[in-house]
């Protein structure tokens, strides 16, 4: 569970001549995210989403207000550890992540770090590796992997903390489609088989489109929070924002608004082809399938 | 008939246990005034191809011509070629280095012996050009946001007046407004300056929208090569190799394998909302 209340972060940095300048780069925000949610985080560059994430592990803390994960206050060091512990960050670039030189050596290395006995570090290793299908990749160099398999490996080594929560901040904006496409199915598995919180930020709108909730951040500020339907229900206050729908949400919206009975749930390709397939029965039964 | 590939072989790690082919056999012909898409996994070969043009790169066998010269004979200059192919590498702005914007960019221009006139000149109409106003020529390239930095980056090479812009995703976490400024900056490049474009990219929908020809790599050799609508009516093999279509694609063809009579080889989302329109009007 994580919860914040009036969140405020400001970059502190003096001039020359020693006067204070300050960048308000969290504004207020007032945030609860409930066990076992999936959340996406989207928003213009600067607009906040990773320095929203950083302050989800400790790594930076409010310099106004409160943040709580697991009801722990995230600016009292002592919860730091414990927060740390349950709460994984995976990062854009897959070779600033990556540390040893054998794949499970890599998904290892937190858990010697924490101290765990060697016996639970093989158990959980193997599991983790497995759950983010990569175990036959097990004794592999990590620089010969694809970047996709790469981010899984780096997945697999937060899993293995046993996280309640991972954060992906933009980890899929190297990758290829393939790659973009093995690491959203690794996440959402985790998300639904058990139950960990994702936080997922991304340009790749037609990533968002499984989440709960996803929040649109403006300036510091979360500007939209709703299920995908709703957040792509208008998207000309997404475009407002400078972020754009999924060609499939578009192109759904184009033939809505040319009168074609759209309705508002279609998020994907697939969505869209079974209002087609609706269309074709009921054309074949004489149904008049314009908007009255 | 700008760049000419000729059986081009590259062996990344020669003599060492690393030793791998990354690129095999390409042959490629790039002619002045085209818009290529490179599309292709992570590790095909893009990356490695893309950094011969200007040269930086020796091949362990087959050659490079530019308007007709071995570029890789000896003697040939490497760094006039560099001046007339610029090459934008991934993540440009770790490259800015300079005390403020408009040195920065008058880098390249001084370095391959342009006047300083000519380099001043250069440099603040490649500014101009990527929408960097002039009260933030004397700002510290540091200071800028990461769209800001990336577009004082590629003006650096424009600055260098090249006859070929080569860039390596240069669109990589930019938001969908940053993304579409860079985007629309190389086409004005490409069709008001004439300049010949090469844009290696991991966006389907990006390279579908601009280039005029898209190459696909696939473990370091040309897997097709065709204008966009010829290369993504192969969407099912491009997914066997980790790519894909833009989804108007797969929309298309799913709804033509329904029944639908509509045009598949359509990739514009604006298009297939006409086409469908159009179609669901005769069928009405």
């Amino acid at each position: 569970m994580i919860k914040s209340e009036n969140l405020v972060y400001e970059y502190r940095r003096n001039t020359a001549d020693d006067t204070e300048i300050r960048t308000r780069v969290l504004d207020g925000l007032n945030i609860d995210i409930k066990d076992g949610q999936f959340i996406s985080i989207v928003g213009h560059n600067g607009s906040g989403k990773s320095t929203l994430a950083r302050h989800l592990n400790a790594l930076l803390t409010p310099t106004g207000g409160t943040l709580w994960v697991n009801g722990l206050d995230t600016s009292d060091e002592d919860n730091t550890f414990s927060i740390r512990q349950n709460t994984g960050m995976v990062f854009q670039n897959p070779d600033n992540q990556i540390v040893a030189n054998v794949v499970e050596e890599d998904v290892a290395f937190a858990l010697e770090n924490t101290g765990v006995p060697t016996g639970e570090i093989w158990r959980r290793v193997e599991k983790s590796l497995a759950t983010v299908g990569m175990l036959k990749y097990r004794g592999t160099a990590p620089n010969h992997l694809s970047g996709g398999q790469k981010q899984r490996v780096a997945i697999a080594g937060v899993l293995a903390m046993k996280p309640k929560c991972i954060v992906l901040d933009e980890s899929t904006a190297m990758l290829d489609p393939g790659g973009r496409k093995e690491v959203i199915e690794a996440v959402r598995e985790l998300n639904k088989k058990e139950n960990i919180n994702i936080i997922l930020i991304t340009h790749y709108m037609e990533e968002t489109i499984y989440s709960d909730r996803i929040f649109v951040m403006n300036k510091g500020k979360i500007v939209m929070d709703g299920t995908p339907e709703y957040i792509f229900s208008d998207i000309s206050i997404l475009e407002k924002y400078n972020l754009e729908a999924p060609q499939a949400i578009y192109i759904a919206d184009r033939l809505r608004k040319a009168g074609l009975n759209i309705k508002e749930s279609v998020l994907s390709i697939e969505d869209l082809v079974s209002v087609f397939t609706d269309y074709k029965k009921g054309v074949n039964n004489g149904d008049n399938n314009k908007k009255s | 008939m700008a760049i000419i590939i000729k059986n081009l072989n590259y062996i990344y790690g020669a003599g060492t246990v690393f030793e791998k082919q990354s690129l095999k056999d390409i042959n490629l012909t790039i002619e002045d005034g085209e818009f290529i898409g490179i599309i292709g996994h992570t590790g095909s070969g893009k990356s490695t191809l893309i950094q011969h043009l200007n040269g930086l790169n020796v091949p362990a066998s087959g050659t490079i011509l530019y308007n007709g010269e071995d570029i890789y004979r000896k003697g040939y200059s490497k760094k006039k070629l560099r001046s007339k192919v610029g090459l934008v590498f991934q993540y440009p702005e770790y490259q800015l280095f300079e005390t403020t914007v408009l040195n920065d960019v008058k880098f390249g221009p001084k370095n391959i012996g342009m006047t300083d006139e000519e380099t001043d000149r250069n440099a603040k109409e490649a500014l101009k050009m990527v929408g960097i106003s002039e009260n933030m020529y004397d700002v510290s390239p540091l200071e800028l946001s990461g769209g800001e930095k990336r577009r004082v980056a590629i003006a650096g090479v424009v600055a260098m007046k090249p006859e070929v812009l080569v860039l390596d995703e240069p669109t990589a976490g930019l938001d969908p407004k940053g993304k579409n400024e860079i985007l629309s900056l190389i086409d004005k490049l490409h069709k008001n300056n004439g300049v010949t474009i090469v844009l290696v990219s991991h966006s389907m929908e990006d390279v579908a929208k601009y280039a005029t020809r898209i190459v696909v790599m696939n473990d370091g050799e040309i897997f097709a090569c065709g204008t966009p609508c010829e290369v993504f009516r192969q969407y099912k093999e491009l997914e066997k190799i980790g790519l894909s279509a833009p989804q108007t694609v797969y929309l298309l063809n799913e709804l033509k394998s329904m029944g639908y009579d509509v045009d598949t080889d359509i990739i514009n989302p604006d298009e297939a909302v006409k086409e469908i329109l159009i179609h669901m009007a005769q069928q009405a």
